[in-house]
């Protein structure tokens, strides 16, 4: 018996043993796995080369293929970001190859290759009768766009503007590279147009009755209601995401800026300066209001708080800086101000650091950011006639998207189609 | 009848208890192979290519991993804290216990002298040497360019094929990418720890390594082992 319970005693204090050596175990591995974990090479990669994304594009198929590509590879150059490489010159990173059959319908086969990669990134068929060849290529450059880039391109945004004919200021709009354009209203007289956020909407001013009115009209409907009416002069803004609308009006004397809520329009004044204070844009946050006031003595660029509050002066250089527009990040602004007697487009961030002029011939005005903040908007007279501009955001690649026989001005941006 | 059996039996308990002792030390022995070798030892080094005065974009980077640092501290203190509770619990020999931990140190000093032999080589550079805001937050031993010819051919050669579009703004953005390298230098497989959040940039990255691949031979020790990049304009 007193055996047996020896026999147990070892036993135990082999258990004792076990467990001691399994912590040192455990604290072996532990300290096993912590160098091996750091086990890692670093190296830190910097300056990159500038160069743009060398891209070939090809056509088969029906003649339409052509027309398809030329307008694909349109869209595409204007970013700013791809370059075009010959299809039989090796070099190309992307290889983008449409085809087209037109039957009853037209089928448009589009494939997008990484080259490098060897991945095939983008492979769509497009359908869709011939008469709305350029609304599908400009889709297609669209999904491209986003294959490569990760971004939503603006190649289906539309630019509404003022087309001026025969003594008539009429609302227009057309697609972003100046064709397709069409009328919104027939009225005498429209000006200070504006998109709402959704672009669903465009809210307008119209004079009829010796009385502005503000209208707001429904483009898929194209019904409109009147947002505001009174005597004197009445500018529309923008309307924010959260549906606020914000105005000018002039019926207390000098133009003041106005809110309101477009389903309940009471309108709520935020200004109260003896000067004129006018142009309000909403920031894309809806947070602030950017507009122009004189209080200072010469037009200037104010922000103020969505609540009136806060107002601080942007612009100090210039004697004339006028109708701000906000990038659709809310970081910079972009504005008309005169140099040497003619009016120049400028960028500005919103904190008034870091401006820049980024036009230099003509009279540059009414700039309006695309809703990628690639691009900018601006209408000019520097080939005569005043015309609708479309540049990179940079300030590089300027051109009229509009004709040079025709009269056109005051481009607004819509937002990405929904 | 019974009771002589067990009386038969009594030596090979005791065999058995032995037998698992030893079983035990081969099987912690085989802990330290690796060690022993030292093959893991030699990898950890990093490098950065940028001047000092450059690397201030990278303080958010070192910041992170100075914060996760602690962290895995702290759990190592936790769990020997649990260990610590579990030796008390069951009583056992200190002495042994700081017999082994003294081993421990032994094996660690010996590592360190390793280490001394690598840094004449010259393939390891001391945290002091090599400050820069990678190492110098994350306490991590950082090797200078002149120390890895192989980091800055293989830096370079990336340099190279990175190509961002002009117009594209880039300015703060930053893409870590993980890649391995097999016995001829060809890149087999990347992926991205920390996107920039664009993915043109990332991909730019991306792309960059591909054309660069295959990178130069590596020397023996970077076979299989990851490299950690960071792109930043």
């Amino acid at each position: 018996m007193r055996k047996y319970l020896r026999t147990i005693n070892k036993i135990t204090s082999g258990y004792k043993k076990f467990s001691l050596l399994s912590i040192i175990c455990a604290l072996c591995s532990v300290f096993c796995l912590l160098p091996v974990a750091d086990a890692k090479v670093y190296l830190d990669i910097t300056s990159p080369e500038q160069r743009k994304i060398p891209i070939s594009v090809t056509h088969k198929g029906a003649k339409e293929a052509v027309q398809i590509e030329e307008i694909i590879k349109n869209d595409l150059y204007f970013t700013g970001i791809f370059s075009d490489v010959a299809p039989e010159i090796p070099g190309a990173e992307i290889k983008i190859e449409i085809e087209a059959q037109v039957a009853d319908n037209m089928d448009v086969y589009v494939t997008v290759t990484d080259v490098i990669e060897g991945a095939n990134i983008l492979q769509k068929i497009y359908s869709a009768s011939t008469n709305i060849i350029r609304a599908l290529a400009h889709n297609a450059a669209n999904d491209i766009f986003k294959a490569v880039t990760g971004r939503n391109g603006v190649f289906r945004t539309q630019i509404a503007y003022i087309a001026v004919s025969e003594g008539k200021k009429e609302l227009y709009m057309m697609d972003w590279d100046g064709y397709n354009p069409r009328r919104i209203v027939s009225s005498r007289l429209a000006l200070s147009h504006n998109w709402s956020y959704d672009g669903n909407y465009i809210a307008y001013s119209s004079e009829g009755n010796k009385k502005w009115t503000i209208y707001l009209i429904d483009l898929m409907g194209a019904e409109k209601e009147t947002l505001f009416q009174s005597e004197g002069l009445n500018l529309a803004g923008n309307i924010s995401s959260g549906s606020r609308f914000a105005f000018s009006s002039s019926k207390d004397g000098s133009p003041e800026i106005y809110v309101m809520d477009i389903n309940k329009k009471i309108p709520e004044k935020l200004t109260k300066s003896y000067g004129i204070d006018v142009s309000p844009a909403f920031s894309p946050d809806a947070s602030q209001i950017a507009f122009v006031s004189d209080r200072g003595g010469t037009p200037q660029i104010y922000i103020m708080n969505a609540d009136g509050g806060g107002v601080r002066r942007i612009t100090f250089e210039g004697s004339y800086n006028t109708s701000p527009a906000w990038s659709p990040d809310g970081s910079r602004l972009a504005y008309a101000g005169r140099v040497n007697g003619k009016n120049q487009i400028f960028v500005i961030k919103s904190d008034g650091t870091e401006m820049r002029q980024l036009t230099e011939t003509g009279n540059n005005e009414e700039p309006a950011f695309s809703p990628d903040g690639l691009f900018i908007a601006f209408d000019s007279d520097r080939d005569g006639r005043r015309g609708i501009y479309v540049m990179r955001a940079t300030g590089e690649e300027q051109r009229r998207i509009t004709p040079k026989e025709s009269i056109a001005r005051a481009p607004r941006w819509s937002p990405f189609k929904k | 009848m019974k009771m002589s059996q067990g009386i038969g039996h009594e030596p090979s308990l005791q065999r058995l208890v032995i037998a698992s002792v030893v079983l035990h030390f081969i099987l912690m022995a085989l802990f330290f192979i690796p060690f022993k070798t030292g093959e893991k030892e030699f990898k950890t080094y990093y490098v950065s290519l940028v001047e000092p005065s450059k690397v201030s974009g990278g303080g958010e980077v070192a910041a992170r991993k100075a914060e996760e640092k602690p962290a895995v501290k702290k759990e190592t203190a936790v769990s020997n804290k649990k260990i610590a509770e579990k030796k008390e619990q069951m009583s056992i020999d200190d002495k042994t216990v700081a017999a082994k931990i003294q081993a421990l140190k032994d094996k660690n000093a010996a590592m360190n002298a390793l280490k001394e032999k690598a840094r004449a080589i010259g393939i390891i550079r001391s945290k002091k040497q090599g400050a820069s805001a990678i190492g110098a937050s994350k306490g991590e031993q950082i090797a200078s360019d002149s120390d890895c010819p192989y980091c800055t051919l293989i830096s370079d050669k990336i340099t190279n094929e990175w190509e961002i579009p002009p117009d594209f703004d880039s300015s703060g953005l930053e893409v870590i990418i993980s890649i391995k390298i097999d016995r001829t230098g060809k890149v087999i497989s990347k992926k991205i720890d920390t996107p920039s959040g664009n993915k043109l940039f990332d991909d730019s990255a991306l792309k960059a390594i591909s054309k660069a691949s295959p990178l130069d031979l590596p020397p023996l020790l970077l076979v299989m082992e990851e490299i950690v990049l960071r792109f930043h304009p």
